[in-house]
């Protein structure tokens, strides 16, 4: 009983001082750099085992079923499968072709492209606790090579970027939050901008865009690569609506992501390799790269 | 007082808060999700305030951080602020009527709550109501007598078999 009646060490409220001095200390070195990487990946990758405890259950049953689905269902579903298959390989050759000539023509340029680039699929695992906050937990981290900034597409577009990364999970901004800014290009006009997240899942606002702007409702933006984190010409979001005031030096424009943000379950990571095309003149192309649209 | 088994049994308790964070909840209610990990902490607070004190809170603290994807530090403040009030008040917090515990434990995770989201918007970060924000604290304090009641008897449970 000794200890409950004789404080053993600091008091309480010298550990509270201690901690909360420790607490601000941290928050303005992580509100500034990622010194604090390490510790955020330490106590990640404690609580991974957690998660993937929980979605256990979830993984259990969603085998099962497709366990014990019918052997009709699975005809159906081959058969699908195999037009789709079908239809893409057709397409897939036309785009073989533009492809090549593609880089012939950029060859004749003299610039470089990025041609290829990997990719893996990801699950989700958990959805971010904070209601204002977008952001996802997938399943893939360190182990898998990804890194901080890394692009995360989905089939219809772009989704977001790894900003932390676990052993074995990572944490994903989408491009719908906040915090996230997303240079941007229409793929009708060429109009360069930046596309902020608003907070809410399925909207994004075009800034500084002029009065007088060559936008138009419809119209798709796609990555311009600018900031040198997403990769080029993936479809990004659809503007939904322009509101030009006079009055106003930039019109209020909204748009709408082309990616599933709040209902994909599966997603693609990439990693884009910036390929020379001619190794004879590769260092051409390293120089002309640190210009772009020049 | 040396029970490794009420040691065992706060460990598992936070293990298991820590699960019902993580835990999927269809959209509409995952806002509402209140904070287990503070809830767990603050039971344990007055029930061994020898064993777990404001140093758990930090590390409990920092492991909500990194479940929130905030600032480190930014929970943390809150759970160390909660748990050094609690130790030091445990005694007369103890002995309340559960009803006056629940509205004890609704203001100070209103504090906590509040502390983050103003670190948040100091940094420019909100936006929408502040309704949806503030929705877990009224359902945790709500939670806490049947959450007293069921750790209780657990606790109970394992210390009478040492």
């Amino acid at each position: 009983m000794q200890g409950s009646l004789f404080q053993q060490g600091a008091s309480p409220t010298l550990r509270m001082i201690f901690c909360v001095i420790l607490c601000l200390g941290l928050m303005s070195v992580d509100s500034r750099n990622n010194h604090l990487e390490g510790l955020r990946r330490g106590i990640d990758f404690a609580i991974t085992p957690l998660r993937y405890a929980i979605n256990a259950p979830f993984a259990l049953f969603s085998w099962g079923n497709q366990q014990l689905s019918t052997h009709n269902t699975l005809i159906n579903e081959n058969t699908t499968l195999r037009q789709a298959n079908l239809d893409l390989l057709t397409r897939q050759q036309k785009l073989e072709i533009l492809q090549r000539e593609n880089l012939r023509l950029r060859e004749l340029l003299g610039s470089s492209q990025q041609v290829t680039e990997r990719s893996l699929v990801a699950e989700l695992l958990t959805v971010a606790l904070d209601p204002y906050s977008q952001q996802i937990t997938i399943n893939k981290g360190l182990r898998d090579e990804v890194y901080a900034g890394q692009p995360i597409i989905s089939a219809e577009g772009i989704m977001g970027q790894v900003t932390h990364t676990g052993e074995l999970s990572s944490t994903v901004l989408l491009i719908s939050d906040a915090k996230h800014d997303i240079p941007v290009q229409s793929n009708r006009s060429g109009l360069r901008t930046l596309a902020r997240g608003t907070g809410i899942a399925n909207e994004l606002e075009l800034l500084h865009i002029p009065n007088s702007a060559d936008l138009q409702e419809g119209d798709l933006m796609i990555s311009s690569s600018l900031g040198g984190r997403f990769p080029r010409n993936y479809p990004v979001a659809v503007v939904t609506q322009i509101k030009r005031k006079p009055g106003q030096p930039f019109a209020k424009v909204t748009a709408k992501p082309t990616a599933k943000l709040d209902q994909s379950s599966e997603v693609l990571l990439i990693w884009p390799i910036r390929t020379e095309l001619n190794q004879s003149t590769s260092d051409d192309a390293v120089i002309q790269e640190d210009k772009p649209d020049a | 007082m040396r029970s490794p088994q009420v040691t065992g049994l706060i460990i598992i308790n936070l293990i298991v808060a820590c699960m019902f964070m993580q835990m999927p909840l269809p959209e509409l209610i995952a806002p509402m999700r209140p904070d287990f990990i503070t809830l767990t902490l603050m039971y344990w607070w007055l029930a061994h305030p020898e064993k777990i004190g404001v140093i758990a809170g930090l590390v409990m603290g920092l492991t909500l951080d990194v479940m929130y994807g905030s600032l480190l530090g930014e929970h943390a403040l809150g759970c160390v602020f909660i748990g050094w009030l609690f130790v030091k008040n445990y005694q007369s917090i103890r002995v309340l009527p559960l009803m006056q515990q629940a509205i004890i434990v609704g203001i100070l995770l209103l504090i906590k709550q509040f502390l983050a989201y103003w670190i948040d918007s100091g940094r420019g970060y909100h936006t929408g109501s502040v309704f949806m924000y503030f929705s877990p604290v009224i359902i945790g304090a709500a939670l806490w007598p049947w959450l007293f009641i069921i750790m209780r008897d657990l606790r109970r449970k394992v210390s009478r078999r040492i």
